[in-house]
C-alpha cells in the first residue's frame, strides 16, 4: 500500500544515518530509510513480471544450487555428456564404468545447477537528474514530490526502479543480487547476497544516494566505475548497467570490451527521457548542463534537427556497441512503465536461453 | 504646445549631423526619437532574456555540439534580424521626421521670412456675416494672425529676421530691410489696415526680387546666405490672384527662396460690387426753385453692378440707391431704392436710377451709389464727383438788333428768339412744368472779341459770320477751359466764309461749304442717332428720336464734311447729309487739361431753313446738346484706389472730405502718388477755393470673391520660385491650435524623402517578417525524432 504520509527528506536522511551502511563503501548509506518497495516496484510492474521467471543469459557459476545451469561441468547430479580424457583432466571425473565396459577413458560431464549473481550498476551522474515527466504521474501512487522534493520523474528515478525490480525478482528466486551506484566513481554499493536483508539494503542505497546535494551534479566516469566494480568481484556475474550512456562512445566501447574480456554477461538499459529525444522546446531559453557544462542560450528550433541527429546517432552507437559484443541492450523511456520493456526483455532472454542450452 | 514645437525646431544637433549629407529634417525631434527607437528591439530582447528561467538539461553534450555546429549561422541570423528590426524602427522614425534633401546652407543659416500680407479689397471678405450686417472679423484679421504664427516660429537669437510687404496695389514695404526685432514686426503687422485697391502680387514679387538682388550684390559671394522664406498671406481669391499677370522669377533650385501659401479658402462668399456710377447727363443741375421745393431736378444715374461668388448661378435681387450728396454732410432722408433682379448666370447689370436730391447750398456734390451689405463692405458704395451747378449760363451770340424785345409772332422770330424761348420756356402757354436750369444771355459778337465768355458755361453762336479772328480766338480759349459751343449758320447770309475761319481757329477737321444747299423738296431728318464719341449728346433722347424727327423738314443747309479723324455726324438728314456734327476740342494732344465741345447745326434756326424751331425736336435737341455738351466738357478727376490719375489743374492741396478719406490721412497731391483707400477729397486751389471733388473708389477687380483652385494658384506662383518650392501651409485638423509641424522650417527647399523612407520601412518590415519566419525554424517538426527510445 502506498504510504500516504508526507515524506520528510530530512527525517528520511536522519533515519538513514541510524540504520548504517551495508558494506561500508565510501558514499554508501549507513542506514536504510523506511521506504516502501512499491515506490520502485509499482504493483503493475510486479504483476506483469510475476508470470515470468528470470532467466540469465549465461549460466553463472554459483555456490548454491538454483534454477540456473552452470557452464562448469563438475560435481552434479544431472549427467551432461562424456568426452575423451586428455592429459591434465582430473582423474576423479573419469567414468570408471565406461572404462570397464569399453576400455576407454572417458570424462563424465554433468550439469551443475548454480545460482545467478546479479550486479546492478546504476548511473547516478548529474545527467540522470533530468526528467520532463511529473513525479505524480510516473510514480502512480499519488505522490506529488519525491523524497527530496523533486516534482519531476527523473531518469535516475526510472533507473532505480529498474534496478529494484531486477534485484527483487533475482532475490525472490533465491539468487544473489548486488548493487553499485556510480557517477564519476562508485558512490555506493551493496554486496551480492541472497539474504533477506539485501533487498532493503539495495533499496536504501538507491533512495539515499540523491539526497546528498553534492551527488547531484557529478560527471559520468563509466570506465572508472566498472574498473572499481570488477575489482570487487571474482566470479562471473550478470551485470545490468542502467544508465543514459551519455559518455563518450569510445569509452563505452572500451568498457564493453573489458567486460567481455572478463567474460561477464551484460544487460544494458539505456534510460532516456522523451524530451531528450524529441527536443520539442519552442521558445528560446537558456539551457544549463546538469554536469557543470555551463549555460547556453539558444533557440531550440534552430538546432533541433542537428541535435536529434546527434543524439540519435549516439543511441544507435551505444546499442551497436553492446549488441556487437553479444550483449543485450534495452532502451527505456521515462515516460513508459517499467513493465512492458522489462517483460519484453525477459521474454526475449528466455527464448534465447532455450535455443542455446550452453554458451 | 506651440512652445514645444518651437523648441524642437531649434534643436540643431540631429539635422546638423546629417546636413553634411544634404539631409535636413522638418521635425528634428522626431528624427531624434527615431534614432533612439533603434534601441527598442534591443531593449525588448534584453528584457525577454532576463525573464527566462534556465532549463536544466541532461544531454548537454549533444546540445552544445549541435549549438557549436550552427553557432555562426545562428549568430548571423540573429544579427540580421536585429538589424532588420532596428532598421524598420529607424526608417519609420526618419520618415515621420520628414527629412528633406536640400542645400546644406539652407538648413544651417538663419531664416529671412518675408511676409507678403494681402490687405487688398479682397482681404476685406468677412469671415462671417452677422445678422445685422455689421462689420465682423474680416479675412485680413485671420491673415494677420497667420502671419503672427509664422513670426512666432522665428528666433532672433539664431539670426532670424522678418520683413513685411503689403499687397494692396501698389505693393508697399511695411518693414524693410528685414528686422531682427520680431516683436516690433508683429506690432507692424497688427497695425496693417485693409485697403481698397487690388492685390499687387506681381509688384510685390518684383520688389522682393529687386531687394534680394540688391542684398546679394551688397553682400557679395562671401558669408552665409540666410534662408529666404516668402510667405504669401493671402486667400488668393480671384480678386487677389491675377493669374494672367506674369510673375518675376526670383530663382529656383536649392538655395533659392521658397514660397509658402495658405490653403485655398473653404468659404464661398457672395459679393456684389458697384463697378460704376455715372450721371446720365454729366451735368447735374440744381436750380434755385428746386432747392426751395426740395424736388428732383430729374437727374438720373447709370449704375453698373457686378456680382461674384456662388450666387451668380442663382436668381436674386439687389437694392440700389443713388444719392446726390455733399460728402461733408450726411445725406438727407431716405432715397428710393431700385431693386435689380438677377437672372441665374447673370454677372453684371446696369440700371438707371433716379437720383435723390442733394442738400441745398452745396458747392460740390458727389453722386453716391449704395447697395445692401454683403461680403465686402467697401465695394458696396461708389462715389462719383459731379459738377453741380445751380444753372447753366448760356451766351446766345447774335447780332444786336435795334428792337430788343422779343417778337410775339413766330413769323418774326429771330434765331435768338427761338433759342431763348427754347432754353427758358416762359409763359403759361409753353410751361413745361419742370425747370430747365438754363439761363440764356444775349451777347454781341463784338463783345465776345473784347471780353471773352468768362462766366458762361455754354455759348450758342447764331452769327458766326460776325465774329472776328479775335472773337474766334476767344471762343477757342473758352473751349479750352471746358466750355461748350453750338454754332448755327446765319440765316440771312448768302456766303458762309466763316466756316473756314472757325475750323482753322478751333482746330477742327471739318470742311464747311461756303454756299448753302437749298432743297427743292424739303428733306426729313434721319431718326437715328449716329455713333461715335459724341453720341452721348443725344443719348438720352435717342429712343424717342424717330418720333421726334419725323415731322421735321429741312429746306436749306450748309455743307459740312467731317474729316476721317473726327467723329461722324451726330444727326443726319434723310439724304445722308449732316444735320448736327460735334467734336471735342483739346481732347487729343492738348496740353491743357480741360476740354470743350463744339457742335455745328447745319441749318439755321430759322423757318426759312427748316421748320425745326416749331417742332418738338427743337427743345430736347437744344437742351441735350447744351447740357450734355457742358457736362462732357467737365474733367472728372475721380480715381480707382491704387491707380494714378490726373490732378486738377491749379490744385495746391487735397483736403479729405469724408470720414474714410480722413482716416486715410495725408495724401500727397503729386500726380504720381496714389491712394489705396477710397474716399472723397477736395482739390483746393491757390486761394483756398475748391476746384473740384476727387473721389477714390475701390478697385472692383478685387471684389471677385470666387475661390481659385489651389492647382491654378500653385502653377501661377510656381513661375516665380519653381513649382516644387511652393508649399501650402498645412492647417491643423480642427483648424485651431498649433500646427503639427513648423511651417517656416518646413520643406520646399529640398525634396521630401518621407514617402521613399516609408516604403523602405515597409519593405524592411516585410523582409523582417520573412527572415523572422525563416530563422525561427517554426517549420521544424516537433514530433519525436528517429531515436529508438521507448521502443
Amino acid at each position: 500500500m502506498p504510504d500516504d504520509r508526507p515524506i520528510d527528506t530530512s527525517s528520511a536522511a536522519r533515519r538513514a544515518d541510524h540504520a548504517g551502511a551495508s558494506d561500508g563503501t565510501p558514499g554508501s548509506a549507513r542506514s536504510l530509510p523506511e521506504v516502501d518497495p512499491s515506490l520502485y516496484l509499482h504493483p503493475q510492474t510486479l504483476s506483469r513480471l510475476g508470470s515470468f521467471e528470470l532467466r540469465a543469459k549465461m549460466i553463472v557459476e554459483g555456490i548454491s544450487s538454483g534454477w540456473h545451469r552452470s557452464p562448469f561441468q563438475g560435481f552434479s547430479v544431472e549427467f551432461a555428456q562424456h568426452r575423451p580424457y586428455v592429459p591434465g583432466d582430473d582423474i576423479r571425473r573419469l567414468d570408471w564404468k565406461v572404462f570397464a565396459k569399453t576400455d576407454r577413458l572417458q570424462i563424465k560431464q554433468t550439469h551443475q545447477e548454480t545460482t545467478l549473481d546479479l550486479l546492478v550498476m546504476v548511473d547516478s551522474s548529474g545527467s540522470m537528474n533530468y526528467g520532463s515527466r511529473s513525479f505524480e504521474e510516473a510514480s502512480g501512487e499519488g505522490r506529488k514530490t519525491s523524497v527530496d522534493g523533486r516534482t519531476s520523474w527523473t531518469k535516475y528515478d526510472h533507473a532505480t526502479a529498474v534496478a529494484a525490480a531486477l534485484s527483487y525478482i533475482t532475490l525472490h528466486q533465491g539468487d544473489r543480487a548486488g548493487l553499485i551506484v556510480y557517477a564519476d566513481e562508485v558512490r555506493a554499493s551493496v554486496r551480492r547476497s541472497s539474504s533477506q536483508g539485501t533487498w532493503r539494503q539495495i533499496v536504501g542505497a538507491l533512495s539515499l544516494h540523491p539526497l546528498a546535494p553534492e551527488n547531484r551534479s557529478r560527471p559520468t566516469a563509466l570506465s572508472r566505475a566498472v574498473d572499481q566494480a570488477l575489482a570487487s568481484i571474482s566470479n562471473r556475474c550478470l551485470i545490468a548497467i542502467v544508465s543514459d550512456f551519455f559518455g563518450e562512445i569510445d569509452e563505452i566501447r572500451e568498457v564493453v570490451a573489458r567486460l567481455r574480456h572478463r567474460r561477464h554477461d551484460v544487460i544494458a538499459f539505456q534510460v532516456l527521457d522523451r524530451a531528450e529525444l524529441d527536443f520539442d522546446f519552442v521558445e528560446p531559453a537558456p539551457f544549463e548542463g546538469l554536469e557543470g557544462e555551463g549555460r547556453v542560450r539558444l533557440d531550440p528550433r534552430a538546432i533541433r534537427d542537428s541535435y536529434r541527429e546527434l543524439i540519435g546517432t549516439h543511441v544507435s552507437e551505444v546499442e551497436r556497441a553492446f549488441r556487437g559484443a553479444g550483449y543485450d541492450y534495452q532502451a527505456l523511456s521515462t515516460h513508459d512503465w517499467l513493465g512492458p520493456p522489462m517483460a519484453a526483455f525477459v521474454a526475449r532472454r528466455n527464448s534465447i536461453l532455450k535455443r542455446s542450452k550452453y554458451a | 504646445m506651440t512652445a514645444m514645437w518651437q523648441d524642437f525646431t531649434r534643436l540643431p544637433e540631429p539635422s546638423s549631423a546629417l546636413a553634411t549629407l544634404g539631409l535636413t529634417f522638418v521635425t528634428p525631434a522626431l528624427a531624434v526619437a527615431g534614432a533612439a527607437a533603434v534601441a527598442i528591439p534591443i531593449i525588448i530582447h534584453l528584457l525577454t532574456r532576463r525573464r527566462r528561467t534556465p532549463i536544466a538539461w541532461g544531454a548537454m553534450r549533444f546540445l552544445l555540439e549541435a549549438y557549436r555546429k550552427h553557432r555562426r549561422r545562428l549568430t548571423l541570423e540573429q544579427l540580421l534580424l536585429l538589424a532588420c528590426r532596428c532598421l524598420v524602427v529607424m526608417l519609420l522614425g526618419l520618415a515621420l521626421s520628414r527629412p528633406m534633401l536640400g542645400d546644406e546652407a539652407d538648413s544651417r543659416g538663419a531664416t529671412h521670412l518675408i511676409l507678403l500680407i494681402d490687405n487688398s479689397l479682397t482681404s476685406q471678405v468677412r469671415e462671417s456675416l452677422d445678422p445685422r450686417g455689421q462689420a465682423s472679423r474680416i479675412a485680413l484679421d485671420r491673415l494677420k494672425d497667420e502671419a503672427g504664427k509664422l513670426l512666432a516660429e522665428l528666433d532672433s537669437s539664431r539670426g532670424d529676421r522678418a520683413s513685411v510687404m503689403t499687397l494692396a496695389s501698389p505693393a508697399m514695404e511695411a518693414v524693410w530691410p528685414a528686422s531682427p526685432d520680431l516683436g516690433a514686426v508683429a506690432r507692424v503687422i497688427q497695425d496693417i489696415r485693409a485697403e481698397d485697391s487690388r492685390a499687387d502680387v506681381a509688384g510685390a514679387i518684383a520688389a522682393v526680387r529687386a531687394r534680394l538682388l540688391e542684398r546679394e550684390n551688397e553682400s557679395g559671394q562671401g558669408g552665409p546666405r540666410p534662408r529666404v522664406v516668402l510667405a504669401l498671406m493671402s486667400e488668393l481669391r480671384a480678386g487677389s490672384a491675377e493669374l494672367s499677370q506674369p510673375l518675376a522669377s526670383i530663382g529656383s533650385g536649392p538655395g533659392s527662396p521658397i514660397l509658402k501659401v495658405l490653403p485655398a479658402p473653404f468659404q464661398f462668399m457672395d459679393n456684389t460690387a458697384i463697378t460704376a456710377v455715372d450721371p446720365v447727363r454729366p451735368l447735374m443741375t440744381v436750380t434755385d426753385a428746386e432747392e426751395e421745393a426740395g424736388g428732383s431736378p430729374g437727374n438720373q444715374a447709370r449704375v453698373t453692378l457686378e456680382r461674384f461668388g456662388p450666387w451668380v448661378s442663382r436668381a436674386g435681387t439687389t437694392r440700389v440707391r443713388v444719392l446726390l450728396t455733399d460728402p461733408r454732410t450726411p445725406p438727407i432722408g431716405e432715397s428710393p431704392a431700385v431693386t435689380v433682379p438677377w437672372q441665374p448666370g447673370q454677372r453684371s447689370a446696369t440700371v438707371i436710377v433716379d437720383v435723390a436730391p442733394g442738400p441745398p447750398g452745396a458747392e460740390a456734390l458727389a453722386l453716391t451709389a449704395l447697395i445692401d451689405p454683403d461680403a465686402i463692405a467697401s465695394d458696396n458704395i461708389r462715389v462719383r464727383s459731379v459738377e453741380a451747378r445751380r444753372g447753366v449760363r448760356v451766351a446766345v451770340i447774335e447780332s444786336l438788333r435795334l428792337v430788343t424785345s422779343p417778337s410775339t409772332s413766330i413769323d418774326r422770330f429771330t434765331p435768338g428768339d427761338w433759342v431763348r424761348l427754347v432754353l427758358r420756356p416762359q409763359g403759361p402757354s409753353v410751361g413745361l412744368g419742370v425747370a430747365t436750369g438754363l439761363t440764356p444771355t444775349t451777347m454781341d459778337p463784338a463783345s465776345v472779341a473784347r471780353g471773352g465768355l468768362g462766366g458762361f458755361d455754354a455759348a450758342i453762336i447764331l452769327a458766326p459770320d460776325e465774329l472776328t479772328q479775335a472773337g474766334w480766338t476767344r471762343i477757342a480759349e473758352f473751349l479750352g477751359s471746358g466750355g461748350m459751343v453750338l454754332v448755327t449758320p446765319p440765316a440771312d447770309a448768302s456766303v458762309h466764309v466763316w466756316g473756314e475761319t472757325m475750323a482753322a481757329a478751333l482746330g477742327l477737321d471739318w470742311t464747311i461749304g461756303r454756299e448753302a444747299v437749298t432743297y427743292g423738296e424739303p428733306v426729313g431728318v434721319a431718326g437715328e442717332v449716329s455713333g461715335g464719341a459724341s453720341n452721348t449728346l443725344l443719348g438720352m433722347i435717342s429712343g424717342e428720336m424717330p418720333g421726334l424727327a419725323r415731322p421735321v423738314s429741312v429746306m436749306r443747309r450748309i455743307e459740312v464734311r467731317v474729316g476721317e479723324g473726327s467723329p461722324p455726324p451726330v444727326l443726319g438728314l434723310s439724304d445722308g447729309a449732316a444735320l448736327l456734327v460735334a467734336s471735342e476740342v483739346g481732347s487729343a494732344g492738348s496740353t491743357t487739361e480741360s476740354r470743350g465741345m463744339v457742335a455745328l447745326l447745319t441749318c439755321a434756326i430759322d423757318l426759312a431753313w427748316s421748320d425745326l424751331p416749331t417742332k418738338p425736336l427743337m427743345l430736347p435737341l437744344l437742351h441735350e446738346t447744351v447740357r450734355v455738351g457742358v457736362g462732357v466738357s467737365q474733367v472728372v478727376h475721380d480715381r480707382i484706389a491704387g491707380r494714378t490719375g490726373r490732378v486738377p489743374a491749379g490744385m495746391t492741396d487735397l483736403v479729405p472730405v469724408d470720414s474714410r478719406a480722413r482716416e486715410a490721412g495725408a495724401w500727397s497731391p503729386a500726380a504720381a502718388s496714389v491712394s489705396r483707400v477710397s474716399g472723397v477729397w477736395r482739390a483746393v486751389g491757390a486761394g483756398g477755393s475748391t476746384i473740384s471733388l476727387l473721389a477714390v473708389n475701390p478697385d472692383t477687380a478685387g471684389s471677385d470673391t470666387d475661390v481659385v483652385q489651389s492647382e491654378q494658384t500653385a502653377a501661377w506662383l510656381g513661375t516665380t520660385v519653381g513649382a516644387d518650392r511652393v508649399t501650402v501651409i498645412a492647417e491643423p485638423a480642427d483648424n485651431r491650435g498649433p500646427r503639427p509641424v513648423s511651417v517656416v522650417a518646413a520643406g520646399g527647399e529640398g525634396e521630401s524623402i518621407s514617402v521613399p523612407l516609408l516604403i523602405a520601412a515597409l519593405c524592411m518590415a516585410l523582409v523582417e517578417v520573412f527572415l523572422a519566419r525563416r530563422f525561427s525554424h517554426a517549420d521544424t517538426a516537433v514530433a519525436a525524432g528517429e531515436s529508438g527510445a521507448g521502443a
